[in-house]
């Protein structure tokens, strides 16, 4: 169904429910909601992380003005009257919201009910980009057809209970009569459905005798022809409505489906549970909009009891955040290093730093491991979960070397590139649901386990040699490190890049078996493999120039120093790129930031290998 | 340091152990498995009540130790209409097999004329004591009990008076798939 019908059924659908916006308690307790489980994206996940991700798809944030998700989900679902007037929906695209004719805001966040014209007004435009290639759309058209797929969904959102809140309808006593009812009893579209055939053949009789001018029926026809089209007009509306999958699907428990309320009636998968399962969400429904908390967390509870263990580790990951918490403990841990690094190496900040990196390491170790728990595979099946993953190894390899340089300069790398990394994280986390299912390809614990992980651990002991070689760098120009320190640092500095050496050609290899087994080739020159294969190069190039004696110690650290670009442009770069047969990893957005970063290292790399360079010069001179 | 080194390489086997069994997929074989799940999997009946056409009313418990076939159904109802006598067939070769198709027509004089216009031979059969028609006042058990919509839905009912699958729309009962599906009943 398009989405200009969905808009020129909303009105209709929504005045239909318009009597029953009732204001929410504060009183409700929420958190057996939260837990209620849904099928979402290919998995059973907590209504609260469904909530956030929804949130997330349309405002760009978690919660909504100080209230939780799981709230803003259950005003949406119980009482959508009060949501469409909700500012949720954030055009950041200046051009779109003048297309829209949408006024200009602090924070460009706009409400449902704001956009229908504009939606509607811009729908011929949408049906011709949506035939287009993605790759050929401009940012402001991007824009615009992601609004109006939000808006789409926002729409099924809305209408996920309309077959059972109660609607704002007239109906005829006969018919309230036939329907068993008394007076003043809300009726809802699954109570009014027990009349739709007697009322279909009483319109057509009506139609018959009289044509099909209204004016020329009788009050009571005239109802009941306006009650028959306003319980069609909820059926079509909510036409292909498989957002909501709450109730598991009794005659197929093997596939694990889960069924949307009005698929399930439509699709004929209704069933003696499937229909205890609806009048609990009726309960709810009814609960949410009388406030009744009482009523609200006893049916909340017991849907809640349809989730599987694993859920309430899901619920407990949200509320946490194990990597926003983990990054703020790095951060800190890097800041207390450097104060006392600078200060001297004042004793208790150096604890301090120990204590929040600790905290810091079990938090992003947690936060893997309850991953791990929740979608059961390894931990490293997309780009943003291998940062996860490098944030949490490069860090931990860092502190290896720490207790061997005992010059805190391990500590300061891990409090580093934990922060930088868990900064790179947190800009990837913002686009929803990072727990996705992964494509079929990729569907392997084999070799996720295998050829992943080692891949990404080499990325994590590349950036700990980065890390080193520019702190010798720094140390060398700034000549604040003596050299005892820097020959242990520069010994140090040849082993990492002999580790990491050993973990990106490893995982080089296995990638190409396992491409050999899954597209029947072991190399492609496909980008993401010719980037695994450029750090493997520039790592022996580095390595065999220096056991050759064909390269100086300061270009082999400030050429060690280089391998964070390589591996920025490896492991995040050549995915800008839309090409190859990893299109599973494609993303967009990062391409400035990856240009001004690899800028940045190489002003810096150069500036410092300059300014030594000439210390040495200098010196020889002297 | 060497203390550690083997603390390390300790973990590292115990890690590469688990790993090892967290990847052996193996179980048993698939087939049987899906079999004995499927007969775990059915869920029990509810327990309601039905009043044939001829007044006389059962339990639905009344019919356990053999096959029922639960078909809700209308007059005005075209694929139902096509099933109808097909079904009846079906019921009248079984002694195992009870058929209760219940109607969700409003009146009774319409069930009543649409079985009146039934052949000959389709009239004759419907007198098996295997076969109820009956109607569903209000939609109670065809709505508000098995939520069901769709005319016509027919839920299968094994032996132990489990529900073991619902077919949606109408159907060849008189098929090889269908027999198959009886036999595992």
């Amino acid at each position: 169904m398009t989405i200009r019908l969905f808009l020129h059924s909303l009105f209709l659908v929504l005045f239909c429910f318009a009597g029953t916006a009732f204001a929410k308690s504060e009183d409700i307790d929420l958190s057996a909601f939260a837990q209620i489980p849904i099928l979402h994206d290919g998995r059973i996940k907590p209504l609260d992380t469904f909530a956030r991700n929804e949130l997330i798809r349309f405002s760009g944030k978690s919660t909504f003005e100080g209230q939780s998700a799981v709230n803003w989900l259950a005003e949406t679902i119980f009482d959508p009257v009060a949501s469409v007037r909700q500012n949720i929906f954030k055009i950041e695209n200046g051009n779109v919201r003048h297309l829209l004719g949408l006024e200009e805001r602090k924070k460009p966040l706009y409400a449902f009910t704001e956009l229908t014209t504009g939606l509607e007004k811009t729908f011929p435009t949408v049906e011709q980009l949506m035939g287009k290639d993605a790759k050929t759309l401009s940012g402001e058209q991007k824009a615009l057809l992601t609004l109006h797929e939000n808006a789409l969904e926002y729409t099924q959102l809305l209408r996920s209970f309309s077959l059972l809140l109660p609607l704002n309808v007239s109906i005829p006593s006969e018919w309230q009569e036939k329907l068993d009812m008394t007076a003043g009893e809300p009726a809802t579209y699954l109570s009014l459905k027990k009349i739709d055939t007697q009322l279909e053949q009483q319109i057509l009789a009506i139609i018959k005798k009289k044509g099909e001018n209204p004016t020329r029926y009788t009050p009571f026809e005239q109802q009941t022809a306006v009650l028959g089209w306003q319980i069609k007009t909820i059926e079509q509306a909510a036409q292909n409505n498989t957002l909501f999958r709450v109730i598991p699907n009794d005659w197929d428990k093997k596939s694990g489906e889960w069924i949307a309320p009005w698929d399930m009636i439509s699709s004929g998968k209704g069933s003696p549970r499937s229909a205890e399962y609806l009048k609990l969400w009726q309960d709810l429904a009814m609960a949410w909009q009388l406030n009744k908390p009482q009523e609200w967390s006893s049916a909340s509870l017991e849907l809640s009891y349809l989730a599987p263990g694993t859920l309430s580790l899901e619920l407990l990951y949200n509320q946490i955040g194990p990597f926003q918490s983990a990054l703020i403990f790095f951060a800190v841990s890097f800041l207390f290093t450097l104060l006392a690094l600078s200060l001297g190496r004042s004793g208790w900040l150096i604890k301090f730093s120990a204590i929040s990196m600790l905290v810091a390491i079990v938090l992003q170790g947690g936060g893997l491991a309850a991953r791990i728990i929740l979608l059961d595979r390894p931990p490293v099946g997309t780009l943003y979960e291998s940062i996860l993953f490098v944030g949490l190894v490069a860090p931990l390899f860092a502190i290896l070397f720490e207790r061997k340089l005992k010059n805190h300069i391990g500590l300061l790398c891990a409090g580093l590139m934990g922060t930088g990394i868990g900064l790179l994280g947190l800009s990837m986390a913002d686009e929803g649901d990072t727990m996705k299912v992964l494509t079929a390809v990729l569907n392997t614990r084999f070799w996720l386990t295998t050829h992943v992980l080692c891949i990404t651990i080499g990325y994590g002991w590349c950036l700990v040699t980065s890390v080193l070689a520019h702190m010798i760098l720094i140390g060398e120009a700034t000549g604040k490190t003596d050299n005892e320190t820097l020959k242990s640092m520069r010994h140090s500095l040849g082993t990492l890049a002999l580790t990491a050496l050993l973990f990106t050609a490893t995982g080089t290899i296995l990638g190409g078996v396992w491409a050999d087994q899954s597209w029947g080739r072991f190399w492609g020159w496909d980008p993401k493999e010719n980037g695994a294969l450029l750090i493997t190069l520039w790592l022996i190039w580095i390595i065999h120039g220096k056991v050759a004696g064909q390269i100086s110690p300061l270009v082999q650290t400030a050429g060690l120093a280089f391998v964070s670009v390589i591996v920025g442009i490896a492991w995040i770069g050549v995915n800008l790129l839309g090409v190859g047969l990893h299109s599973y990893g494609f993303i967009e957005g990062l391409f400035w930031g990856l240009g001004a970063f690899a800028l940045f290292e190489l002003m810096l790399i150069g500036a410092l290998s300059f300014r030594i360079s000439q210390k040495e010069a200098s010196h020889e001179t002297a | 340091m060497k203390q550690l080194n083997l603390i390390v390489l300790a973990l590292a086997i115990v890690a590469g152990f688990l790993l090892t069994i967290w990847l052996d997929d193996s179980g048993p074989p698939a087939q049987q498995a899906a079999q004995q799940s499927t007969q775990d999997n059915r869920a029990p009946l509810p327990v309601f009540d039905i009043t044939a056409l001829d007044g006389n009313t059962y339990k639905i418990s009344d019919f356990k130790g053999k096959i029922v076939l639960l078909n809700f159904w209308a007059s005005w109802c075209a694929p139902c209409v096509v099933e109808f006598p097909k079904l009846v067939e079906l019921a009248a070769s079984r002694d195992d097999l009870i058929l209760i198709a219940l109607s969700n027509d409003i009146d009774k004089d319409k069930i009543e004329n649409f079985l009146a216009k039934q052949p000959d031979a389709i009239k004759e059969k419907l007198k098996s004591s295997n076969i109820i028609i009956s109607r569903d006042e209000g939609k109670k058990i065809t709505e508000d009990l098995f939520q069901t919509y769709k005319l016509p839905e027919t839920i299968l009912i094994d032996r132990k008076g489990r529900m073991a699958e619902k077919i949606v729309g109408d159907t060849d009962w008189t098929g090889e798939e269908l027999k198959a599906k009886l036999s595992k009943l």
